[in-house]
């Protein structure tokens, strides 16, 4: 799978998604507050792995990584590595 | 020490957590701006304001830690906001495990502390009700709100999802809207994925 890096949507700044609806905000930190207090998974216990993390930030069609995708909902350490990926590519595209 | 105006009490305003680890400067700056408001809300639910340092000590830290992790440019437009929901929420926590709640002001101050009604979102007391919501939303929803947390916009969530942008918006708020109905006395449906009450 290759990125349009043309069309980059990864700015690295990005935290928060551009079209929150009112209070969503808040909702979205209470997540990331609860997901690394309740499911940190500092042994990484069953993370599908880098690659397959990188194929969801990137892809543009549908995902069939159901395992992925059901994970990173549950795991603060696929997350955060899924935004550091994030910032990855940005940073890549802004100096190419 | 912050200076606090009148006879609010005074917090620590430093440049460090516990931990070492630098404060920003710009949750710093939030907290003395709603320090005031915040001491009247602990009075106001806790009936005194013995603990409102303690509590903005630990709501500063935890923020600044957040933003941190998140790469938040300096001076965060968001960082008043977040720091006062954080230390409402941390409040009522607190005033829950001490069984303190002694209202002493009117009924008009007490309601000034719950969020505005006015949105689906902002109705949520967000801190205690995160994993109820787990355990009820669809996982199709929880993916959803995964991918928000990652920044995504409706339109690249819509497009990973295979589905289309009114599409993933309105299964979202509905799962959400309707979850959080069920679990203060609506309830009814069982969830397309099993989960219910």
């Amino acid at each position: 799978m290759t990125a349009d890096k043309s069309k980059s949507r990864f700015t690295g700044e990005d935290y928060f998604p551009p079209d929150m609806d009112p209070g969503e905000l808040e909702l979205l930190v209470a997540f990331d507050i609860w997901i690394h207090e309740t499911h940190a998974n500092l042994e990484r216990k069953g993370c599908p792995g880098r690659d397959r993390l990188e194929a969801v930030v990137r892809a543009k069609t549908k995902v069939e990584d159901e395992y992925t995708l059901q994970h990173m909902g549950l795991c603060a350490a696929c997350l955060d590595e899924m935004r550091e990926i994030g910032r990855e590519l940005a940073k890549a595209s802004s100096t190419e | 020490m912050a200076t606090n105006r009148e006879y609010s009490p005074l917090w620590w305003d430093r440049d460090v957590d516990d931990d070492g680890v630098p404060i920003r400067e710009d949750v710093r700056q939030a907290a003395q701006d709603i320090w005031p408001t915040c001491c009247s809300h602990v009075k106001t639910m806790l009936g005194d304001t013995a603990d409102a340092p303690e509590l903005m000590e630990a709501a500063v830290a935890h923020v600044s830690r957040y933003l941190t992790r998140y790469r938040a440019k300096p001076f965060y437009p968001q960082a008043k906001s977040l720091l006062n929901l954080h230390f409402t929420q941390e409040l009522r926590r607190f005033a829950g495990r001490q069984g303190r709640v002694q209202a002493v002001g009117h009924i008009a101050e007490l309601d000034a502390l719950a969020p505005p009604s006015w949105d689906w979102a902002r109705s949520c007391d967000f801190w205690l009700d995160i994993g109820k919501l787990h355990s009820q939303v669809t996982d199709r929803g929880w993916i959803m709100f995964a991918m928000r947390h990652l920044g995504h916009g409706w339109p690249e969530v819509s497009e990973k999802l295979g589905i289309a942008v009114s599409t993933a918006l309105n299964y979202f708020r509905n799962d959400f809207k309707e979850t959080w109905a069920r679990l203060h006395g609506g309830g009814k449906s069982v969830k397309p994925n099993g989960k219910r009450d």
